[in-house]
């Protein structure tokens, strides 16, 4: 029964939550780790879990989805940031050209000499992602990978959602700011 | 060539990428391995039960209910943890030790405390203490008659959440200073309220608090000024605080001006979970442009919890911290606009503030 279940969970959220854990952690040694390590957590919870026979009757199927999803979402986010806590040092170590270089695909863009300048853009701008404070990076990669609304975030991360609206100006900004002084126009 | 940002992030993150199969199977293979250990080894079970229960014990103090139920047992709250950045399990214990909540109660029998009333429970879920502040997280179960938002639980916008009309007291008859509201919306009908609650005068060592609600209301989703009343009734809980972090004071004496007025800054005053600086001078009308604490530095980082409650006037700026300081860590802040460094200040560790 626990087993079907988590099989259910893998099933219905697993490549999701993968891309997620891949862009927050940016390398596949501790994506991996966050991958299980989340899904070990929503084992435990799975109370939790709209559908799961404690709430969830009254929502539709679309609406138990993003709950579901975003419940998975939000123990990533809270293991993430536990773990980088105690792993600061042991991150800053970690060579993000494995997730600039070698892992990421830009898209082809008009030509040629355009994509190459793109993916440079796109390179520095990993760099400065990479260099956000933590409380920036989490609502960016939270908005932008996972394309969660501003209230759902908010609700994750028990900030107001006008909070999460002036983080993720704030990290546009600084991003801006950032690649503006590597000397691309933004 | 010119670049939208937004553009840029989208495409940055765009990268589909899937988990192997060998990783599914592992997660399998980890839960089979870590569950059958718990239901095989009692032995392991019940220890990591207890160390739970004492980080209970350490944060959330000893809860006592006058003629309510109790609740059986409770783990340290994974919301209060993932607010205050610490972990849910045996590493954030030992990281709320480090951080100066090492004073922990030895009994392993904390309950939290609830009270049901015309079929709303109210529950207290988890307290943290410190020699001046504390911070509170109850759940409220409004049951099948009453829902907790007038627009269902999963709307983005236009959810109108209801909440007790609260008051908090506590067994010293202390001057408490409190704010709060709605936490998280966990379902249609259940939602968490988180409350920061400052003692001036003395602190919440071995001393009862006390929740009184008289009535559930919910704003008026017409924008009226008045909130409707969603149910009147008594609900009561009291318990007992454990605050075992201890609190600073930073004297630091110091004449600057902040913002263009000349300012003396007596002393600071800091725990793990709040601030109050004092100023020299008389009270008077507080513009809402005062200064105010913006920034607690940590060395060379900035403390990232700032937030929470605040109370500012001519002669004193408290707050509340939404993560727990590592008040050892402490060397400076940025009043208004001056940054100001501590480290050379002299400071006095008060254990208890009973009798002052």
């Amino acid at each position: 029964m626990r087993e079907d279940n988590l099989n259910n969970l893998i099933d219905s959220y697993g490549d999701e939550l993968y891309k997620f854990c891949y862009h927050l952690a940016r390398n596949r040694v501790d994506a991996d780790d966050l991958y299980q390590d989340t899904f070990l957590k929503a084992i435990q919870l799975r109370h939790r879990l709209v559908g799961s026979g404690n709430v969830g009757e009254q929502y539709t199927e679309e609406e138990a989805n993003r709950k579901n999803r975003n419940f998975m979402m939000g123990i990533a986010v809270n293991l993430w940031k536990n773990q980088s806590r105690r792993n600061n040092r042991r991150r800053s170590m970690v060579n993000i050209d494995e997730y600039t270089h070698g892992e990421l695909q830009i898209k082809s863009n008009e030509n040629v000499e355009n994509d190459s300048l793109r993916r440079e853009v796109i390179k520095r701008l990993n760099d400065h992602i990479d260099n956000l404070p933590d409380k920036l990076k989490v609502v960016v990669c939270m908005y932008y990978t996972a394309e969660m609304k501003t209230g759902d975030i908010a609700k994750i991360l028990h900030v107001p959602s006008g909070t999460v609206k002036s983080r993720l100006h704030l990290a546009r900004k600084q991003l801006k700011r950032s690649l503006e002084a590597d000397g691309y126009e933004i | 060539m010119k670049y939208d940002m937004d553009d840029l992030l989208r495409e940055s993150m765009s990268k589909d990428i899937k988990p192997s199969l060998e990783l599914n199977q592992s997660v399998l293979q980890r839960d089979r391995e870590e569950y059958g250990m718990i239901s095989s080894h009692n032995g392991k079970h019940s220890r990591k039960f207890k160390i739970a229960k004492v980080a209970v014990a350490a944060m959330a103090g000893l809860v006592i209910t006058s003629g309510v139920a109790y609740a059986a047992t409770q783990l340290w709250n994974e919301d209060v943890a993932s607010k205050f950045g610490v972990a849910d399990d045996n590493g954030g214990m030992q990281e709320l030790k480090d951080k100066g909540f090492a004073d922990v109660p030895e009994s392993t029998d904390s309950q939290i405390a609830s009270v049901t009333s015309k079929g709303i429970e109210v529950i207290a879920l988890q307290t943290l203490a410190d020699k001046k502040s504390a911070y509170l997280y109850l759940e409220v179960d409004y049951g099948d008659e009453y829902a907790a938002v007038t627009h269902g639980a999963t709307a983005d916008s236009d959810t109108w959440v209801a909440y007790p009309d609260i008051d908090i007291t506590s067994s010293k008859d202390q001057n408490l200073s409190w704010s709060g509201g709605a936490a998280q919306v966990k379902d249609a009908h259940t939602v968490t309220y988180e409350y920061y609650v400052m003692a001036q005068d003395s602190d919440f060592s071995n001393c009862d608090i006390n929740i009184d609600i008289s009535k559930f209301t919910v704003d008026n989703v017409k924008a009226d000024t008045t909130p409707d009343v969603l149910i009147k009734g008594d609900w009561n809980l009291k318990w007992k605080i454990s605050s075992g972090a201890e609190k600073r004071i930073y004297h630091i004496n110091k004449t600057l001006k902040v913002k263009g007025k000349e300012v003396t800054i007596n002393r600071l005053e800091i725990t793990p979970l709040s601030y109050t600086l004092y100023l020299d001078g008389e009270e008077k009308d507080t513009k809402e442009d005062a200064p105010v604490v913006s920034k607690i530095y940590l060395g060379e980082d900035e403390f990232t919890g700032m937030g929470g409650m605040s109370i500012v006037s001519s002669i004193e700026d408290t707050g509340t911290f939404s993560e727990i300081l590592d008040v050892n860590k402490l060397t400076g802040f940025k009043y208004g606009d001056k940054k100001i460094d501590i480290t050379d200040c002299e400071y006095e560790t008060v254990d208890s503030l009973d009798g002052q």
